[in-house]
């Protein structure tokens, strides 16, 4: 994504945040694993109300705009799931989470090949962030039954995470902007 | 558009207008200098940053995205590039936020061509070239708004090339290195970005520089039109774009007594309608060979190329500013941009920011604009 200032700066405080959670998870997983739940779900239940609201307001006016409406109402369900689960024992809402990891991690590789398919400079970075990911998913799916090594993968994806969202909020990107 | 049109076929039109050849360089030579006029270039001048008429892309991937950030794009990109088509266009049942983009939407033919042109009255050949960018612009960036929108602006996979064997599907790529290829119907758009108000979705981007090839004829639908198609007839609408801009210098030079919107110098200009047609749809990516070589037979002489330099170390060594070539552009640049955000205030659309009536309540505001205060106390009027 082709970001200004303003987007950069929350990238950088969102991967300091993410290795923030990283680093609690490898000190108390217990409280790490319901603070990352917790986040997961404030997170997506924002991301739903804003894309209804920007339905109900503008983009039910747009052609193709019922994506917003489903995409806002899917945000939402997951958001309220989530929520849910921060109740149960950890290692349901752990497999939660690395669902959740498997299911980003292939949406990116996706985006990664449309870059690619429209010769966007951005693929290559995009799609190794989708490949990385979906690998510590993998091993955490392995892993499923030792909770400890399960913890630690998930911590790595999550420094992995952290870490490319401070890289992308200073690396230049090519702009293609029509004048 | 370009330059092979805001440079090379405005030149065209001023001569054919009845403009001298020296007359009609300084014409067309504003005309393109609209597509120049930064911020960064007015800072190396040290000339009044209100001026700008466009924005480099640096500036607009820095550029805030906050209302008055938006405003602030908004103000430029509708003054000088989307001239709002109808600042009283009805949609029903939707919010104000939306009604206020959606009368933004630019197009040929609106009352602010009128105001345009008019304003160029009896002013210098610098505000008559940026008044031909801007009325050029109408046609080529129409069913597009100035102001970064998601939801006016944006395009989907729909988009096909009106061929005469058929039509073809258009490819859009995000490379900002490669050309553009017409011949397998390849081009560059914008990156898809989901918020509204990102600066991807402004003006045309999401087209790509479709609206600006004159060659091209395409069907799209836009993002506001309810899934109704559009037929973009590039070379049709670029024709009226010259013959009009041809009406409009006749005016501007004296020869007829007003300008009306829906006119054009069908007469003046259809002794070289076949040459100009050539012209315009020849599938090629800049025309401006084409046009030199027009300009040439029309006067004889050479068109220069473009030179942004040319003016500014008169600009930089003069003592009154005004009387310069850049001073005038500069003045003109701050009329347009004034009675474009005041026409927009005073419709009730905040997008374009506050505008004080200057009569009423006297100066108030960015004072670069006391420039035009100064010119109205010595006699000449803006709104």
């Amino acid at each position: 994504m082709n970001m200004n200032k303003g987007q950069r700066i929350i990238s950088f405080l969102t991967g300091l945040f993410i290795l923030g959670i990283a680093a609690i998870m490898f000190l108390d997983p217990e409280s790490g694993y319901i603070f990352a739940g917790l986040f997961i779900s404030l997170s997506l239940l924002s991301m739903g109300v804003r894309s209804l609201a920007f339905y109900v307001f503008m983009a039910r006016h747009m052609v193709g705009g019922k994506a917003m409406l489903y995409f806002g109402v899917l945000m939402l369900d997951f958001g309220m799931f989530t929520a849910t689960l921060i109740q149960l024992s950890s290692f349901y809402l752990m497999l939660y989470l690395v669902g959740t990891h498997a299911f980003t991690s292939a949406i990116t590789i996706m985006r990664g090949i449309e870059a690619r398919k429209m010769e966007s400079p951005s693929w290559m970075v995009t799609l190794t962030e989708g490949l990385v990911n979906a690998m510590i998913a993998v091993l955490c799916i392995i892993f499923l039954h030792t909770p400890e090594v399960l913890g630690i993968m998930y911590c790595l994806g999550m420094v992995y995470n952290g870490v490319m969202r401070i890289i992308a909020a200073f690396r230049k990107t090519e702009i293609v902007f029509i004048q | 558009m370009q330059e092979d049109f805001h440079y090379y076929a405005t030149y065209c039109a001023a001569f054919l207008a009845g403009y001298s050849h020296e007359e009609s360089l300084s014409v067309c030579y504003a005309a393109q200098l609209v597509d120049h006029c930064t911020r960064t270039l007015l800072s190396k001048l040290k000339a009044p940053l209100s001026a700008a008429t466009t924005q480099l892309n640096l500036e607009l991937m820095n550029a805030p995205t906050d209302v008055l950030g938006l405003q602030d794009i908004t103000r430029i990109w509708a003054s000088f590039h989307f001239l709002p088509r109808d600042l009283k266009a009805n949609r029903r049942h939707c919010g104000r936020l939306y009604r206020s983009k959606y009368r933004l939407i630019c197009g040929p033919n609106g009352p602010l061509v009128k105001e345009t042109v008019q304003l160029a009255h009896g002013k210098s050949l610098a505000a008559v070239g940026l008044a031909m960018h801007v009325l050029a612009d109408t046609w080529a960036h129409a069913y597009f708004a100035g102001t970064p929108s998601l939801v006016i602006n944006n395009t989907n996979y729909y988009f096909y090339e009106l061929l005469p064997e058929g039509e073809r599907k258009i490819t859009f790529r995000h490379s900002a290195s490669k050309p553009d290829e017409p011949d397998k119907s390849l081009y560059t758009c914008c990156l898809y970005q989901y918020n509204e108000h990102s600066i991807m979705n402004l003006g045309h981007g999401r087209a790509g520089h479709l609206p600006d090839y004159s060659f091209i004829r395409y069907k799209y639908l836009p993002a506001w039109m309810d899934y109704e198609e559009i037929i973009k007839d590039n070379p049709a609408d670029y024709y009226r774009a010259f013959c009009q801009m041809v009406y409009a210098m006749q005016y501007l030079r004296g020869e007829l007594p007003e300008f009306e919107t829906e006119q054009y110098a069908w007469n003046t200009v259809k002794p070289h309608a076949v040459r100009i047609w050539e012209i315009l749809e020849t599938r090629r990516l800049d025309d401006s060979e084409d046009w030199a070589a027009f300009g040439k037979t029309l006067s004889g002489e050479e068109i220069p190329p473009f030179d942004l330099e040319k003016f500014q170390d008169e600009y930089r060594q003069a003592a009154q500013k005004q009387e310069t070539f850049l001073g005038q552009f500069i003045l003109a640049a701050l009329a347009q941009k004034s009675m474009v955000t005041n026409q927009i205030f005073k419709s009730g659309n905040l997008l374009a920011g506050f505008s004080v009536d200057y009569e009423s309540k006297g100066f108030m505001g960015i004072k670069d604009f006391r420039l035009l205060t100064k010119q109205l106390e010595s006699g000449d009027e803006h709104e």
